[in-house]
């Protein structure tokens, strides 16, 4: 066990961390409003917005994020559409995260009892009110312990980016252990800092659901009503 | 000119006819009690009249405005006519002066302050001045359906329709809910309400419609109507709720 020349570069492989979680947290914020926007869009134009919506979702669901990442970056570049390699990568970050939440905010949203809508719309609400007084709170909290699992689903996929040349956590590690000869003791660390990552988001997405739920009842309680 | 006309409406879900031949003109001010059995089409009819369901055939008419389904008009409509559910179906995640604010600020155009009073305006008036910042969970059913009848009032519509709202009470708090109906009608809101309270609906309504099997089957002045009901329908069914 060697760990002394893995802890050297330390800074390093945090600085790769640090990026990969850059491209999650701006591509899943993104995603997150896109999908908002999905189902806004939706619930105001109906199957307009919906057929084109799932193909999206279907596609995006049902492919490799490798294979996207490839075909974004590679595929695209032979027909003459160029892009850096930091735009492809937000740009799957953020299809990815918008798919997945897509379909999280829509099972959100089949918790809420019809009633409810019911009585948006016998307010005279406009779909664009209703989404935002009767439906957003309730489907965003039926939603956030999936989307809270997603995020970090999404978080372990960055480390796929290397493969575009995005020099995130698992790009410097390879790196460090073909220059370093220690790729036991370099993939340990790594681990451990996607654990602690993990971690930590788990634990920020726990604090947003009980300041949420904290506002309006208890767990037991939201469960009867949603 | 009557407020609501219903003109040989009739209604089918697909090849399924609910409501026939359905005409009815209710004048402002009145109050129409709508009995019948359970599935007889009382809830259907009732929310034919605010757009919730489409009507299959015939005329409908509120405020002389022939009903059209286009989003906007619906919209209009539903700010004349206003619906309180045997469910309550009050917002769970807002407070109970923000449940009745809500519509006056978002859709009748009232600053924060304003919607807030007339919120408490009308809380006041279902008899709940105590309860602005609860939330519903922490109301009995009484009072949540208070708070869904003031939330239905402050959107000041000309018409009030109430499908069953002391269905789902206990009998002890059916008294409060009749109490607060009772007074609207005495101040002259135009009211349409299916009811199960017979002695109620006697009591309140103008007129008593009863429902049969998806038509208007009796219609008439209330007391009249239940004392001496014409139909052998009518008798049968309120022998059988006696
Ligand atoms: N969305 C729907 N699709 C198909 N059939 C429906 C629908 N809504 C109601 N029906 C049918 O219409 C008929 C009348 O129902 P409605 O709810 O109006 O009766 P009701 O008089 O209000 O009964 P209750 O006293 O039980 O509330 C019933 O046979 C019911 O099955
Ligand atoms: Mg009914």
């Amino acid at each position: 066990m060697e760990f002394g020349v893995v802890l050297d570069h330390l800074p390093l492989l945090v600085g790769g961390a640090l990026r990969g979680v850059l491209y999650a947290v701006g591509g899943f914020v993104i995603g997150i409003a896109c999908a908002a926007l999905i189902i806004l869009g939706r619930m105001a134009w109906g199957r307009w917005v919906t057929i084109p919506s799932q193909i999206f979702v279907e596609i995006v669901r049902n492919t490799p994020f490798l294979l996207q990442a490839f075909f974004l970056y590679f595929g695209l570049a032979k027909l003459g559409v160029m892009m850096p390699g930091y735009v492809a990568a937000i740009i799957i970050v953020t299809f990815n995260s918008a798919a997945y939440a897509t379909e999280i905010l829509r099972s959100g949203m089949l918790g809420i009892p019809k009633g409810l809508l019911e009585a948006g719309d016998s307010l005279g609400f406009t779909a664009l009110q209703q989404f935002r007084y009767v439906v957003a709170r309730p489907m965003l909290r039926a939603a956030l312990p999936a989307l809270s699992g997603q995020f970090i689903i999404i978080m372990l996929n960055t480390s796929l980016l290397s493969a575009i040349a995005i020099p995130e956590l698992n790009y410097e590690a390879s790196n460090l252990a073909s220059t370093s000869f220690r790729p036991f003791e370099v993939y340990v660390v790594v681990a451990v800092i996607y654990l602690t990552l993990s971690s930590v988001f788990a634990g920020l997405f726990a604090l947003i659901r009980r300041r949420v739920s904290g506002s309006w009842g208890s767990e037991r309680r939201m469960q009867d009503i949603v | 000119m009557s407020l609501i006309e219903l003109n040989a409406v009739t209604k089918s879900y697909g090849s399924h006819q609910v409501i026939y031949d359905a005409t009815l003109s209710i004048a402002a001010g009145e109050v129409i009690a709508l009995i019948g059995k359970s599935g007889s089409g009382k809830s259907t009819l009732l929310r034919c009249l605010n757009g919730l369901e489409q009507i299959s055939g015939g005329s409908l008419r509120i405020a002389g405005t022939p009903i059209s389904y286009e989003k906007a008009k619906l919209r209009a409509l539903r700010r004349k006519v206003a619906i309180v559910f045997q469910g309550y179906n009050l917002f769970p995640h807002l407070t109970v002066e923000d449940n009745v604010a809500l519509a006056p600020r978002v859709t009748g155009k009232a600053s924060g302050t304003e919607a807030l009073k007339l919120a408490h305006r009308y809380l006041e008036r279902v008899g709940l001045a105590d309860k602005f910042r609860a939330h519903p969970r922490d109301l009995s059913g009484g009072q949540q359906q208070r708070v869904a009848i003031a939330r239905a009032l402050a959107v000041q519509p000309e018409i009030l329709l109430l499908d069953e709202v002391t269905a789902a009470l206990d009998p002890e708090l059916v008294g409060e809910v009749l109490t607060v109906l009772g007074e609207l009608a005495e101040q002259g809101l135009t009211m349409v309400l299916v009811t199960h309270e017979i002695a109620f609906a006697r009591r309140a309504a103008n007129r008593i419609a009863f429902m049969h099997q998806g038509r208007l089957h009796e219609v008439g002045p209330a007391e009249a109507t239940i004392s001496q009901p014409r139909t052998a329908e009518l008798q049968k069914f309120l022998s059988a709720v006696r």
